[in-house]
Parts: structure tokens; sequence; C-alpha cells
């Protein structure tokens, strides 16, 4: 248990630059703009045009008094403005989490360091599992608390330009938005997002542990151009229509199922969830976090995922330096 | 004295080449050994077996486990440095003793930071800040506070310069080894670790050539300068090698006595490499 918790911070040393400075940025960056787009409100804006700047809520309802009705509204929009950026600190954490993967076990086999790794007594199961845990839930719990602070430094801004114009932050900005919700929700998605993930993870890890040259060729050209083959073969057999369970099941799966929410799209969810311009919060809805976790694809995916999990313990073990 | 490394057939192939054929040889605890041979012998491949880096055939035990399948039980008590390169550059001084003693029970940290204290290196500073030298330090200073029992280095001073190649050798013995701990080392710079060897193991073409004592190599292998009238005599006993120096013969002996020898002109202690060189050319002396 103290060999993991001890890999686990190896992880963190090596990759903090994506798994805590990355979304960090992506935040401070969007914080940044909606703070310009007030100042743009405020201070330009106001004289020359009539229209009314967006930073996920139209910013002139936190400027004056609004009608009570149009409060329920100002909640909706807050919670969407709450969930989209989550939903961007997930794309960042999807694109991290793909490249760590990987390179998780290559680059040390490419620059030789496995050789000092593999010199202390940490074994290899140990080793490939601190990278699971890693990409399943060290990350993205970072990548929460990123959001969540992200999502209060937002809210925080916005009763700030409602307070400057004399409004009560508490009627307009806390009282409609649901943030405790919505985080609850974020913090559960780890887990599903990260089952749902496991098939990628694997196969990730898979490639990254076999290949003595160009993981990433492996990873992604592989298992696509068996695809184009299928699809091709399937054409000549009295032109139907193309195969897609293996898109969809198969490479969908293993290098998809990292994205996040994917499940949504993988899955006939398409009475469940009806995508409009709520997006990012249908998605953080309890019966379809619910409906994913119950669903047999995800249990065979995960199988699948510790499959290949255990194929990277072995190539693990045996394959050697990759220089 | 009890032995830490027992080969018996020992053999590795990669495709068509073989690495390691039939080798056998043990190595007794408290011992330093050396491990020469040229490249492309089995030297690595050898290595990798003890460590169970690699699969191979045969017999193989290393304190009494095999690598194969202890890998983990075995690196408690084996330590090695395959060349020192191999530390990451992204990772910190102070993050890489922390590691080392997350994962290891037998580290020190005291030792180890006594050691870093004699040297530039601070714990801020990443291994890629580091100078070549340096590395070689950090790696020492890690591997010296692990109380292990076998030590293995592939090329340990490859790369460096003079200095650190000789501080290098003069930490392990005098900081580090006693006679609880066994040190097996390879090099092509023979000379330089020839001082400090108690046992010489010389392989090629995947085969042990000789496995010896230094005491022994010492009796048994003697160099005589012989003026050209005596040359018939030194090569009616089948001198490994000859070679000439200024219009004399040197011939190097393995078997005869030194009486026998005396006679024929004046007797020198060989070099590890001149034994080396001449073994290799005849195909073996064991």
């Amino acid at each position: 248990m103290n060999h993991i918790k001890m890999l686990l911070k190896r992880e963190y040393w090596e990759h903090r630059g994506g798994f805590l400075w990355a979304p960090v940025w992506t935040a401070g960056f969007f914080l940044v703009v909606t703070l310009m787009g007030w100042i743009w409100a405020e201070f330009i804006g106001s004289g020359k045009f009539n229209g009314d700047v967006h930073i996920g809520v139209p910013l002139k309802s936190l400027m004056q008094k609004i009608p009570a009705e149009d409060i329920g509204k100002l909640g909706i929009g807050l919670d969407i403005s709450l969930a989209g950026f989550w939903m961007v600190i997930q794309i960042v954490l999807f694109f991290v989490l793909f490249f760590y993967l990987i390179g998780a076990l290559y680059d040390d086999r490419k620059d030789r360091s496995v050789l000092f790794w593999k010199s202390l007594p940490v074994s290899d199961l140990q080793t490939v599992l601190s990278k699971v845990l890693t990409a399943a839930f060290v990350a993205p719990l970072i990548a929460f608390v990123v959001t969540v602070a992200m999502n209060l430094g937002f809210l925080l801004l916005l009763s700030l330009v409602a307070g400057v114009h004399g409004i009560n932050p508490l009627t307009v900005v806390w009282g409609p938005a649901e943030p405790l919700n919505l985080w609850a929700k974020m913090l559960v998605m780890v887990p599903v997002n990260a089952l749902w993930a496991l098939p990628a993870i694997g196969w990730l890890l898979l490639a990254s542990s076999f290949a003595r040259s160009k993981p990433f060729v492996w990873a992604v050209l592989v298992p696509v151009m068996i695809g184009v083959l299928i699809t091709w073969v399937d054409m000549f057999q009295g032109f139907r229509v193309p195969d897609t369970w293996y898109w969809t099941h198969g490479v969908g799966r293993i290098l998809g199922s990292l994205v996040p929410g994917s499940w949504v799209w993988a899955r006939d969810m398409g009475s469940l969830v009806e995508f409009n311009d709520q997006g990012p919060v249908e998605l953080l809805r309890w019966d379809v976090i619910g409906h994913t976790l119950v669903s047999l694809e995800l249990w065979i995916g995960a199988v699948a995922g510790i499959a290949m999990i255990a194929g990277a313990v072995y190539y693990r073990r045996w394959r050697e330096v990759a220089d | 004295m009890s032995t830490v490394i027992h080969a018996r057939g020992l053999s590795k192939r990669y495709g068509n080449s073989v690495a390691l054929d039939h080798a056998d040889f043990e190595i007794a605890s408290g011992r330093i050994v050396g491990l020469i041979g040229p490249n492309g012998a089995g030297k690595t491949t050898a290595l990798k077996a003890i460590l169970g880096l690699t699969d191979f055939e045969g017999e193989l035990d290393v304190l009494g486990l095999d690598p194969r399948k202890q890998r983990h039980e075995l690196m408690q008590q084996v330590s090695f440095i395959a060349d020192v390169a191999v530390l990451p550059r992204w990772l910190r001084v102070s993050e890489a003793v922390d590691f080392v003693e997350g994962v290891h029970p037998r580290f020190s940290r005291k030792r180890c930071q006594d050691f870093l204290a004699r040297t530039k290196i601070k714990p801020t500073m990443r291994v890629r800040e580091l100078s070549k030298g340096m590395v070689v330090q950090l790696h020492l200073a890690l591997v010296m506070a692990i109380d292990a029992k076998l030590l293995v280095l592939d090329e340990p001073t490859l790369g460096l310069d003079i200095i650190y190649r000789k501080e290098f050798y003069q930490s392990l013995l005098e900081d580090y080894f006693d006679h609880e701990r066994t040190i097996l080392v390879t090099t092509h710079q023979v000379e330089e670790i020839e001082r400090i060897l108690t046992d010489l193991v010389f392989i090629k073409d995947g085969k042990i050539t000789l496995s010896a004592p230094m005491e022994v190599v010492g009796e048994r292998f003697t160099e005589v300068l012989v003026a050209p009238d005596r040359r018939e005599q030194a090569l009616a006993l089948k001198p490994l090698n000859e070679r000439q120096v200024f219009g004399k013969s040197v011939f190097l002996f393995d078997g005869p006595t030194r009486d026998q020898l005396a006679p024929l002109g004046e007797i020198h202690k060989p070099s590890v490499a001149d034994i080396f060189v001449a073994t290799m050319k005849n195909g073996g002396a064991a």
C-alpha cells in the first residue's frame, strides 16, 4: 500500500504539468476572459451599443433588478456555465490522459530510466496499477478540484458584478445557481467515467508496454487500419451496410472512452438525453449517470479493460528497453 | 563463504544469435567479481538474467531466489547500476531520495544524505541540471545507501572522464564494500578495476572461458621475456600468446610454474588485459 502511494506520487511528480497546470491554466484563461467581458461591458460597451454581454448569463440581468420569474431562468443559465466549465476541463483532461497513457510504459524504456525503476523492489503489477489509478482517479480528482475552484471563482466574479451594481448577489447568483448539486454529480462522475474508460486505459497501456517503437502508431493506427479493412471486406459481401459494430464498440471504446461522457453517444440514450443548449448539464443528471452504471456495456468493457491491463503487466515484465 | 550466484547451463538466444551458450559459473559472497568480455560476448545478457530482466534457459539461482519468478523479492537484496545515464531527467534529487526511501526497506536516508553532502548536488536540482559526473554521484549515493547483498554494475563508468571514474571505484571500495557484500562488475576498461577485483570471470561467445580468484590467476599466468636463443624452449611449454618487444619475445603462459619458467628469461606478472587478450585469441583457457 505504501508502495502504491509512493508510485502515485512519482506519477504526479513526472506529470504535474499535465495533471495540475494544464487544467489550472485553462481555468485561469476562462476566468480572465469572463473578467474581460465584464470590464468591456462596464466601461466601453455600455455607452456604445445597446446589446448585452453573455457570460453564461446575460450580464445585464446582474446589473439591474429583474422580475422574480426571471430568477429561475437565471439559475439554469448559471448551471449551464458551471457545467460548461467542467466540460472544458474534462476535454483538457482527455488530451492529457490520452498522451499520458501512451507514454506511461514506453517513455522510460525509451530513455532507459526503466533500468533505474526496475532496480528497485517494486513489482511490475504495482507499477502498472499506479498508472491505472493515476489515469482513473488521481488526474480526474485534481481536475475536479480545479473545476470547483474555477466555478467558485466564476460565481464570486458574478457576485462582484451584481454587488457593484447594488444588487444582492445572494438573490441573483448564490440563490438560483446550484453549485453543490453539480459538484456532487461531477464527483460521482469520476468513478463512473473511470469504469467506462477502463478499455481505453487498458488498451493504451497495453500499446505503451508492447511497442518497441512508436507507441502512438500501435495505439491508434493499428485499430483504425483493422477497422478500415473490416469495412472494406464487408462492402464486398453483398454490399451490406458496412459493419459499424467494430467502430462503435471496438475502436470507439478503446480510443474514445476517455472522452468525458462518451457513453451518452455510444449507448442508445437518445430517449433519455436530449441535446439542446443545456448540453453539459444534461450529462450531469443522476438518471443518466445511473443508467450508465447499470449498463452491460460498461461492465463488459471494464472486464476487457482489466484483461488488457493484465497484458500490459506481462509486457512490462518482459519487454526490454526500447532504444 | 556462501554462494550468491549459481548458474548451470545458462543459455539465451536472440533470434539466430546466441548470447549465452550453456554458461556455468558460481560467485561467492564477499567478493568483487569482474565479468570481462568483448562486445557481444554476453556480459549484459548474463547480468540481465541475474537481475530477472530477461528470460533464459538453464538453471540460475541468485541469493536462493529464481530471478524469473521472484524478481520483486530479489530486488530487496540486489542493487544495480546499469550504466549511469539512466536516472530520469525530470526527477528532482529530493524526489529521488523520497522515492527510494518510500519503496526500499533497506534504504538509509541518512547515509544517502551524508554522501550527497560531500558533493555539490542540491536537493532541489533536477537530474537534467546535473553534469554527467554529478548524475553518477547521485546514483551512487542512492545505491550505496541501500544495504544490499549483491551490487551489480554494468559498465558503470562508461562515458565518464577519468576523475569521476577513479572516484567512482574509490567510493565503492572505501564506503561501500565489506565482506558481507558482493559486487559484480562488467567493464571494457579492465585496467582500471583490476586492482580492486578479487575474482575474474572471462566470457566469450556466450561461454565462460575463465573463472578464478585473482590469487589463482596470479599463480597460473606468467609472462616471460625470452631472448631469441631460448625461443624454441619457450614454445615447447605451449605458451598462450607471443608478442615481440625490442627483438625479444614476450610469452604468456597458463600453467607452468615460476620454477619451470625462470630459466627462460625475465618473469613478469601479466596484466589482466594481457591475459584477456591472449585467452580471447585462443578461444579459451578454462
